[in-house]
């Protein structure tokens, strides 16, 4: 017989973020687009069937997975998977893990979202980076009807909050950080050259800040000359090559960096031979690319002022206590968010068994009934009607209260104990 | 002769400008406290109260110095008069660059300079009481004249140095970034600018006040001490030496010439009393 209940789904969410992890292993698990397609697959192809998003920026790397309750991966063979896939020991991972199951994956990748688990909170790029990795499933084929309906409400209750509480307003991003840092450095910009290594989109989002600053010349310098052109025409600057680096790199002041490499470009040595040809003038490198572009040594040369993502930090959370207000909105929002999701997931998960479980009794109920009508020819239509309304509401009343324990935690570990529970009770199997 | 109660006054205006300082530093944590940090910077106020006893102690230094010099209707100078005088033109320097949108932020750090001259004042007051005794020699007054103003520009340049210094390595260790950093402290390249335009007259005048100081000797002044000689060549040497490398000599170079310069000009002070 098949059975009338769907298979209980549990999500779990494995992953570090700049909390619980230096940057340098953050860059060393970090995932770029193409190795993380390569992840899933490789992901589905050791635990088939399973519905998975990664999703890699600078700040974190989050596996969410979707798999029955007992069945794998568990959060530790999501672990070993992460740190397999990126040649390093799991122990050395390990401590910096955090790791949710059901309700707290809602929570946590609502609250990534909306960015209150940013290092700025109230940036939109977390935004476009869970869509991002949530497209980049979809097109991997491994966002199923959880993670499609998980992923999806995370960026409505994101907007949600962005929208209603004012978050992204006046935030302290980290342009401005990085702006506020030349100031500091530099006294007049309309004799400064800024450099902008890489292409995308936070290189585009870093130099719209930055004109403000109106330098005396962009450089925008990336592997593609194309992708370098567009950025540079946008911002009235100069596209060069990556082959010209060390000239660009003597002429600039203020130095941007967010290339997707996997090993540093700029290295202590190489730049420390620079010094001289740049007669030792001061430089402000914003490096935001996880891995580094930058070499953390270079920081140590004379004149040399240089910042990665980790380094934003303190300032993001001086601004964070100021924010109190309105991320207490946000997580109210968001609150309201979860529980809406968790009533689908609760719906969706026992739904079927609910709607057998009243067709049974229904059904039950019909038999004694036509058992009735049998005993009790002499039954009119008005009485009739009367008996099957008694039996209707009998049948309601009874089912109540197992089925609202049932649906209301439903997102528990419970859920599997009481489905079986019903299953075996009313004969449902 | 030895004037305990111009000294007394000198110590307790130290005293005033020191007060000032921790006034005006609370005021100042206070401040950044209370400051949105997504604001943009601005340099932050000294507070009333600080701002009111750097006033009076500038108008007591004048009173002292009017004191010392009219009142004992002589036209020869000490070295308390010096350090006084030192202070007073430090003083004012506060006052002009608290105005400087650029500078305001340095301003407030010269306050424990004025505190350590007038200090320094007192105690070689004690240690050689009354005014120089070759006065009467023109080339003496040349001397005197670029010495001390050419002191004035190296302690500015030092103070400098030292906020340069402070507030590079905070940056390096990123222990104060961003606007709170921007509120406290001018710019690096500020501060360096500010240094090259002190340390290039300070050492024009240094130049200038030990060829008219060598005259003085030569036309007849007061032999003075070897080491107080040595030193002020060895200053002047450094400065000379140095300042045509400029290029290399940027950032944190300029600001531990601007530290060791001003040193040397010190101890060529304090050379004269207890190294002779």
């Amino acid at each position: 017989m098949k059975s009338f209940v769907p298979e209980s789904l549990r999500l779990v969410a494995v992953g570090l973020n700049h909390r619980t992890a230096p940057i340098d292993l953050r860059e060393k698990i970090a995932f770029t687009p193409e190795s993380a397609a390569a992840a899933i697959a490789a992901l589905r192809a050791k635990f088939p069937g399973v519905e998975v998003v990664i999703l890699s920026t600078c700040n974190r790397v989050e596996l969410y997975c979707v798999r029955p309750v007992g069945g794998e991966p568990s959060a530790d063979a999501m672990a070993a998977f992460l740190a397999d896939f990126h040649g390093v020991s799991v122990d050395l991972i390990r401590p910096h893990l955090y790791q949710h199951e059901d309700r707290a994956v809602v929570e946590h990748l609502f609250a990534v979202a909306s960015s209150l688990d940013s290092m700025v909170v109230g940036e939109t790029q977390i935004l476009f980076q869970v869509k991002a990795a949530y497209q980049c499933a979809v097109a991997a084929g491994s966002a199923g009807t959880v993670l499609h309906a998980l992923f999806q409400r995370a960026l409505a209750a994101a907007r949600d909050v962005h929208e209603r509480t004012g978050l992204s307003s006046g935030r302290l991003s980290v342009a401005s950080v990085a702006i506020d840092l030349a100031r500091a450095v530099f006294d007049r910009f309309d004799d400064k050259t800024v450099l902008c290594i890489g292409a995308g989109k936070m290189a585009s989002l870093m130099l719209r800040h930055l004109v403000d600053l109106r330098p005396r010349a962009i450089l925008v310098a990336n592997r593609s000359l194309d992708r370098a052109q567009a950025v540079a025409t946008e911002f009235r600057g100069l596209p060069r090559s990556l082959e010209d680096l060390d000239q660009l790199l003597i002429a600039a002041d203020i130095l941007l960096t967010s290339t997707g490499a996997a090993r540093p470009m700029i290295s202590k040595e190489r730049f420390r031979a620079l010094l001289k040809l740049r007669k030792y003038r001061p430089i402000v490198m914003i490096d935001i690319a996880v891995p580094r572009d930058v070499e953390a040594g270079v920081g140590q040369l004379q004149n040399v002022y240089l910042y990665n993502v980790d380094d934003l930090e303190e300032v993001a959370a001086g601004a964070r206590e100021k924010r109190d207000e309105k991320v207490s909105a946000s997580r109210v929002l968001i609150t309201e968010h979860v529980e809406e999701f968790l009533k689908w997931f609760a719906a969706r998960d026992v739904g079927p068994l609910v709607k057998a479980l009243y067709d049974r009794c229904h059904e039950i109920a019909a038999g004694e009934l036509q058992a009735i009508y049998a005993r009790q020819p002499e039954m009119g239509p008005a009485e009739k009607a009367e008996v099957e309304r008694l039996a209707h509401r009998l049948v309601g009343k009874i089912l109540h209260d197992p089925v609202t324990q049932l649906t209301m935690r439903a997102e528990t570990t419970a859920r599997p104990m009481l489905a079986a529970a019903v299953k075996k009770l009313f004969g449902l199997e | 002769m030895l004037n305990y109660v111009q000294v007394t006054i000198t110590f307790v205006i130290a005293l005033l400008f020191g007060f000032a300082y921790y006034l005006g530093h609370r005021s100042m944590q206070a401040q950044l406290a209370a400051a949105d940090p997504e604001q943009a910077g601005s340099p932050l106020s000294m507070g009333f109260y600080a701002r009111f006893l750097v006033v009076l102690g500038t108008l007591l230094i004048v009173g002292l110095l009017g004191w010392r010099i009219l009142g004992d209707a002589r036209a020869a100078i000490g070295y308390l008069d010096a350090f006084l005088l030192l202070a007073f033109l430090l003083a004012v320097a506060l006052i002009y660059l608290r105005g400087n949108r650029r500078l305001a932020g340095l301003s407030f750090h010269i306050v424990p300079m004025i505190v350590f001259v007038l200090l320094l004042g007192v105690v070689l007051e004690l240690a050689r009481p009354g005014p120089f005794p070759y006065y009467e020699r023109a080339w003496n007054f040349v001397h005197l004249g670029c010495i001390i103003v050419g002191t004035l520009c190296f302690a500015l340049a030092c103070v400098g140095g030292i906020v340069y210094l402070f507030a590079a390595n905070r940056l390096k260790t990123r222990k104060m970034m961003g606007p709170v950093l921007a509120s406290r402290f001018p710019s690096l390249a500020s501060l360096e600018t500010f240094n090259r335009w002190m340390v290039y007259p300070g050492f024009f005048l240094l130049t200038v006040g030990i060829a008219a100081g060598a005259l003085s000797i030569r036309n007849g002044g007061h032999e003075q001490p070897r080491a107080k000689i040595a030193l002020a060549l060895a200053a002047w040497i450094i400065y000379a030496v140095l300042l045509p490398r400029a290029p290399a000599f940027r950032g944190k170079r300029s600001a531990w010439l601007s530290i060791v310069g001003f040193g040397f000009i010190l101890a060529g002070y304090v050379a004269a009393y207890w190294i002779e």
